[in-house]
């Protein structure tokens, strides 16, 4: 006999209680002077035995209770012998490819543990974030990926296999069993029924390991001279040490910057300047010397350099339309006053106006141009909305001071522009006009019912038609915290403007055009998603692989006795074996009829004292 | 008119046990005049045969001189008793069980009787005992013995237990005159003991009247729950249980009520049950009934 969990036996301890109230606290009748005693008789006293007996039973079935209790936490086990798992099951030699075990030799050492492992009958398969069957020979090429392990996926991979294949399974997992591979709950590691594990650890003790953890950067520059890069250096279980991180543009090397690293702490550094060409730039900061876990030396980033976006702005107050594009975009946008050519103009800006050119407009519209229309008290005089034609048919003041405005209503939260915009919380609007809406999405409505923000599609392009000027007179949208991101998000929406380089980690699965493409190896990747555009993604290794700290002692030998029925057996499979019954169910279920037992118990004795 | 039947939680708040004693009595004499049975007459009573140690002065020596035989002549208003009060102040009467204490009620009745006692010119003595005599106060009918009587009943506080046996042997040397006995006590003996002890007072020619003074919580006990009762007299302890308090306790003391009751009247005694929740004329009702019988 043997127990799984210990520990658990100081809950024993919890016996002191019961044995603390019954004994010592137990119930003291209230002493009462009475003149005389002589007519009560020793039949008292017999009566009293008989509830003393009664307390006695009840303590013993409130011990019985938390000792199963405390029992059956503690796993206990009895030694059975007879045919393990294995005699009739299946043998799987696993071995762990995840990023970190391409720690110095441990993918090696791995591999030589899998040769000494392998059967004739035995299956073989990798498994990093999932699990890959392999053959034999696959086995002894095993290479490092860059994906992160997680026992908790290997556990649910390793039971959807048995429910498949429907055989019982003894499995041997090679791995660095890294702490952080843990699932968060230890019952994510079970295994399936008759299903047995044997870990065999290729790593030390935890290792000291370097990394560059994070890298902040703009994915996209106009300018890069006052670009800034900031990239934090980690080290786990190292010694405080003074790094170098290198900055690199299309390989080759840009700057330099020392850190000074605390123990198993972060640094941060910082480069100013991002010197790139025109186009997409593979750019990365990475250590100088590397460590043995190369594979997180190394943190890969992409950046986008561009001219800014041409916006044509044609009429009245293009002031702060212009100053929060600027503010809010750094440059990304640049705004033409001219009114020309507004064929290449990423999308067009008609404020306040009661004449235009509608054949040119309606013309870039339809080829798939963005238009922006505010209304003002100009356009009540020309009687319709550009391009859309929608019909106007009155324009509406309110006294400031009479707080006779009106204030954002309805509001569409699934269009960007309003649902980043802090829903215009506080704006007073002063002058509106009215719009009949037509066949246009209405997104935000003023508090009166009428339209505010529409949107149309015409042709390829689309209009988007606000019922008031961008100026401090018709509202004072423009002197509120919500009319910037306003701003900048319309002109994202109007240009159609998307994130060209993101960074993320190994194993994420990408939405890109043809399907999804699970990224599985680290460095650059390129997409076109259509319409022109190129899509960089930088992937990493996953950050929690460089701590190398392996998992505790106890927890893989919980793991590798808990779930299964049979012991380990690091022979070929149909020798004899001692198998472990587990009691806990029994003594979960002796503690339930304690339970009753001393419900019942102390109901009844309760009564009789109530009586 | 007074009050005549004053709760004894009532004359619990008088703080003079006279005062008590009078508010008592002269309320119950106010209402006794409505009552053809009782009263304070001057007729003549009886004949009685002499017996040795009568008082010569009551012989009616005309009837001697024509039968030649001694005759007592008594009559009803002039004939006074001797009345000893023998009150027991063992621990036990301290008892309550929330009203007024046995043994308070007990000084009350003791001062009433007392009182109506001298009231009617009656002799009126104490004699105070628990496990021995502590008072002794003669009987005597002159007013400075009644006040001495009531300073003696103030300073009765129960202490140590009851023997019956002892001080009433003693009890023999005090009354060498017959008159009434009046013996105050809870009894918490059994009652063979009780009626054995007191028996010989009555054969001397005694009217003895056993006043068995308890307090309702005796007679009737509750508990909520188990409780542990203490002796007051013995310290001893004991955990009863409320089932035993209202079942079996209740059997044995309305025994011991009866046997003291049918061995009290076999033995010609009187006996009459004091519960300190009732008022105390039912007592003085029975002295009267008492003394009438005794000319």
């Amino acid at each position: 006999m043997g127990l799984l969990a210990p520990w658990f036996i100081a809950g024993l301890g919890l016996l002191g209680l019961p044995l603390y109230l019954h004994l010592l606290k137990r119930h003291r009748s209230q002493p009462q002077h009475f003149s005389s005693l002589m007519f009560f008789e020793k039949s008292t006293r017999a009566n009293l035995r008989h509830r003393r007996l009664d307390f006695l039973v009840l303590l013993t079935a409130r011990l019985a209770l938390l000792s199963l209790v405390a029992l059956a936490f503690a796993q206990p086990f009895l030694w059975r012998a007879g045919a393990g798992p294995a005699a009739g099951g299946r043998r799987m030699i696993i071995v762990d490819t995840s990023a970190s075990m391409g720690y110095g030799d441990r993918i090696s050492r791995a591999r030589a543990e899998a040769v000494r492992l392998i059967t004739p009958e035995s299956r073989t398969a990798f498994f990093d974030s999932r699990l890959r069957m392999a053959g034999p020979e696959e086995i002894q090429h095993a290479a490092v990926t860059g994906s992160r392990g997680s026992l908790g996926e290997l556990a649910r991979a390793l039971r959807a296999y048995q429910e498949t294949e429907k055989v019982p399974l003894d499995v041997h997992f090679i791995s660095d069993l890294q702490r952080s591979s843990m699932p968060p709950g230890f019952s994510d590691l079970r295994l399936g029924p008759g299903a047995s594990i044997t870990l065999h650890s290729v790593a030390g003790s935890a290792e000291p390991n370097w990394t560059v953890e994070s890298v902040t950067a703009p994915s996209r520059v106009r300018d890069g001279s006052s670009a800034k890069v900031q990239a934090v250096i980690a080290g786990f279980h190292t010694k405080a040490a003074r790094v170098t991180a290198v900055l690199e543009v299309n390989g080759r090397a840009v700057a330099r910057q020392p850190a000074d690293v605390p123990a198993s702490g972060r640094a941060r550094v910082e480069f100013t300047g991002l010197d790139v060409p025109y186009g997409f730039a593979q750019c990365a900061v990475s250590l100088e010397p590397g460590d043995a876990l190369k594979a997180d030396d190394r943190y890969h980033f992409a950046v986008e350099r561009t001219d800014p976006l041409r916006v044509v702005f044609i009429g009245r107050a293009p002031v702060f339309f212009r100053d929060a594009l600027d503010a809010s975009t750094r440059g990304a946008y640049a705004v033409d006053l001219s009114g020309a050519g507004i064929g290449k103009a990423a999308f067009v800006v008609l404020s306040d106006q009661s004449a235009w050119d509608e054949a040119a407009l309606k013309s870039y519209v339809q080829r798939g141009g963005a238009l922006l229309v505010l209304l003002g008290p100009s356009s009540v005089a020309a009687g319709r909305v550009p391009v859309t034609g929608q019909r106007i048919t009155a324009g509406r003041y309110a006294s400031r001071a009479a707080e006779r405005f009106q204030t954002a209503g309805t509001m569409d939260e699934s269009y960007p522009p309003v649902s980043r915009a802090a829903r215009w919380q506080g704006v007073r609007f002063f002058h509106f006009v009215e719009v009949e809406a037509g066949t246009a999405r209405v997104i935000v409505r003023l508090s009166g019912g009428a339209p505010l923000l529409m949107e149309q599609t015409v042709g390829a392009g689309k209009v988007v038609v606000m019922t008031s000027a961008l100026d401090n007179l018709a509202s004072d949208f423009p002197t509120q915290p919500a009319f910037v991101p306003f701003v900048e998000q319309l002109a994202h929406q109007l240009s159609g403007w998307r994130e060209s380089a993101v960074a993320v980690a190994v194993d994420t699965v990408l939405d890109v055009k043809g399907g999804r493409q699970t990224l599985d190896t680290a460095g650059f990747h390129e997409f076109f998603p259509g319409g022109g555009r190129k899509l960089v993604v930088a992937v990493n290794v996953d950050r929690r692989e460089s701590d190398l700290e392996p998992m505790p002692a106890d927890s893989a030998e919980l793991w590798q006795a808990g779930p299964r029925a049979g012991a380990e057996q690091s022979g070929s499979g149909g020798a004899q074996q001692r198998h472990r019954r587990p009691l806990a169910a029994w003594l979960l279920g002796l503690a339930l009829a304690a339970g009753l037992a001393e419900v019942f118990i102390a109901r009844t004795h309760l009564n009789r004292e109530a009586a | 008119m007074l009050q005549r039947f004053l709760d004894p939680r009532v004359l619990a708040g008088i703080a003079n046990l006279q005062l008590t004693a009078k508010t008592v009595v002269d309320g119950f004499i106010a209402g006794l005049h409505r009552s053809p049975d009782y009263g304070f007459s001057q007729e003549f009573a009886e004949y009685r045969a002499y017996v040795p140690g009568d008082d010569l002065r009551f012989v009616d020596w005309n009837v001697y001189a024509r039968t030649d035989r001694l005759y007592l002549k008594r009559y009803r208003g002039e004939t006074n008793t001797r009345l000893t009060i023998l009150l027991d102040r063992s621990n036990s009467m301290a008892f309550t069980s929330g009203g007024v204490k046995k043994i308070d009620y007990a000084r009350y009745l003791a001062a009433s009787l007392a009182y109506l006692a001298h009231h009617q010119r009656d002799a009126v003595g104490l004699i105070s005992f628990d496990e021995a005599v502590r008072d002794f106060i003669e009987p005597s009918s002159r007013q400075g013995n009644w006040v001495k009587l009531l300073h003696c009943l103030d300073r009765s506080e129960p202490a140590s237990r009851t023997d019956f046996a002892q001080p009433f042997v003693h009890f023999q040397q005090f009354l060498h005159k017959r008159g009434i006995v009046l013996v105050i006590s809870d009894f918490f003996a059994p009652a063979d003991v009780v009626l054995r002890t007191v028996a010989p007072l009555r054969q001397r020619g005694n009217d003895v009247v056993l006043m068995h003074v308890l307090d309702p919580g005796e007679i009737a006990p509750h508990l909520a729950a188990s409780r542990i009762l203490i002796d007051m007299e013995t310290g001893d302890e004991l955990e009863v249980s409320p089932e035993y308090a209202a079942g079996g306790y209740r059997e044995k003391i309305a025994a011991h009520l009866r046997a003291l009751e049918s061995g009290a009247q076999g033995a010609g005694m009187s006996y009459f049950l004091a519960r300190t929740d009732q008022p105390l004329d039912a007592a003085l009702r029975r002295y009267l009934v008492v003394r009438e019988g005794r000319i």
